[in-house]
């Protein structure tokens, strides 16, 4: 059903703006600014245990999904929570990791097996059409409607089928918390999803898709969670203005400090705090 | 009035289903079946009018009056504007006003009672939630083809909610103001399920409660 229409590679040939980016940029342009302008020479002075973390996970859970797409039922637990601790340590040997408190490298492995067992105890697929699916589409001018010059890319985590071919996206969250419904409402990466998803040519209904937020939470007794929302074209255009906006923002290099929260746990701290 | 002619169950032959926009499974009569009983009813001596009709962007909907033995039963009916796939002008108003005519005349004569074992054949939420009844006489009765009895996929029975379905709950909920947790919370007191694991039958109970405006 679904034809891949990028990959990553093409992406090299397109002037291009990716979800992370725009995310990065959002939580802070001075970080933007850092992490992907090489002449500021800035280099990552630790990484967050969380990013590896989050990447393990979601390796791990698309081999499952992979599995399930190939042959239709869930692979052995077993099989997922050791992608997920070969994966673990390829991510972690050789950085310098950040964990924060009494956490450890091996307190993670035992939170990742648990929140794995959780997912799996707790996921049911449908028919699945795509695993970590490469998507690059046009964006509107929000005033004219033309296209604008910039690709916007990224990868939709797991794109699912109903048994009369309707899709769902689902994308897979690691939180410290659970979400709330604020925040799946507003979250860019769905709406994001939601109109490569339409750009693409599918919609849930006439009027509107649906995407699904799988969480990890990573409480004390670790979680899983599943929220819904539908987005609708009047989505799209709130979308297009604000990707717009950031991208009139980063012509005109503003790249301010945020100064708040996340600075706790940004690589890029000491040199920001210096200047 | 003979209400056991205009009550007979219709065969099932005489009994087409379609994708409801919700993605329910919905029973229907067709219009001349509606005719057919009438006539037998009443020997054709019943009228049917139009009272009033309104355009609207995407809808017409007229309100009609059907009599018959000196009783009168009045009910709207619907029909969306069909629009051409490639300028999206319309194609005919006026077949699209035929079209809720009929779908009229039906909601009309299901206030005689004609086709209304639909409604009691649908799934009966009226037990369960909260003591409402199934149904509320707008809309065809609408069936889930799940099996619950049926092969697992994925640890689950076939015949899963469809994607559409989902989509409804939520979109519906949202319109009333329900939180995903008071949708998951109705579910599982419901049927004992999350939303995204319920059955096309279940999902089509909770549309339609959804739609009928009761608080959770």
């Amino acid at each position: 059903m679904l034809d891949a229409e990028t990959s990553t590679r093409s992406w090299a040939s397109m002037l291009r703006i990716s979800k992370s980016q725009i995310q990065t940029y959002l939580i802070c342009p001075r970080k933007f600014w850092f992490q992907y302008f090489p002449v500021t020479g800035a280099t990552p002075e630790f990484t967050p245990a969380s990013l590896p973390f989050g990447a393990a996970l979601h390796a791990a859970i698309a081999t499952f999904y992979r599995s399930v797409k190939e042959t239709g039922a869930k692979p052995g637990l077993a099989s997922v929570t050791h992608e997920f601790e070969v994966e673990w340590e390829k991510e972690v040997s050789g950085r310098r990791v950040s964990f924060q408190g009494n956490t450890s490298i091996d307190s993670h492995l035992v939170l990742g097996r648990a929140l794995l067992q959780k997912f799996y105890e707790e996921v049911h697929p449908r028919n699945v059409e795509g695993v970590e699916y490469p998507f690059a589409v046009t964006l509107p001018n929000p005033n004219t409607g033309d296209p604008l010059d910039v690709s916007l890319v990224g990868v939709i985590d797991l794109i699912e089928s109903d048994d009369e071919g309707n899709l769902i996206i689902a994308e897979l969250k690691t939180s410290s918390k659970r979400y709330a419904e604020s925040q799946g409402e507003n979250q860019l990466d769905g709406m994001i999803y939601v109109y490569a998803k339409d750009q693409l040519g599918f919609r849930t209904t006439s009027a509107e898709t649906l995407i699904r937020y799988d969480v990890l939470v990573k409480t004390k007794s670790p979680a899983f969670q599943q929220i819904y929302f539908n987005k609708t074209p009047q989505d799209f255009g709130r979308l297009a203005r604000w990707i717009q906006e950031v991208l009139q923002a980063i012509e005109r290099e503003s790249f301010f400090p945020n100064f708040g929260w996340t600075c706790h746990n940004c690589q890029f701290r000491s040199r920001c705090w210096s200047m | 009035m003979n209400r056991e002619i205009l009550e007979r169950p219709f065969a099932s032959d005489q009994i087409k289903q379609r994708h409801g926009m919700n993605g329910d499974v919905l029973d229907y009569i067709e219009g001349c079946a509606v005719i057919q009983r009438l006539n037998e009813c009443f020997d054709a001596e019943w009228i049917f009018e139009i009272q009033e009709h309104h355009v609207y962007d995407d809808e017409v909907v007229v309100l009609g009056k059907l009599t018959a033995q000196g009783v009168a039963k009045s009910q709207f009916g619907k029909s969306r504007i069909t629009r051409g796939k490639k300028d999206n002008a319309i194609i005919s108003l006026g077949d699209d006003l035929k079209a809720a005519a009929t779908d009229c005349l039906k909601k009309c004569a299901t206030l005689f009672g004609v086709g209304l074992h639909l409604y009691f054949d649908a799934p009966q939420i009226g037990a369960s939630l909260n003591g409402h009844t199934n149904g509320n006489g707008n809309s065809p009765a609408a069936h889930g083809h799940a099996d619950a009895k049926g092969p697992e996929v994925n640890g689950l029975p076939a015949g899963r909610l469809t994607a559409k379905q989902l989509s409804a709950i939520f979109a519906l909920a949202k319109v009333r103001g329900w939180s995903n947790k008071q949708v998951r919370d109705f579910s599982q007191e419901m049927f004992a399920k999350l939303p995204d694991f319920l059955n096309k039958k279940e999902a089509s109970a909770v549309i339609q409660h959804l739609q009928g405006g009761h608080d959770a």
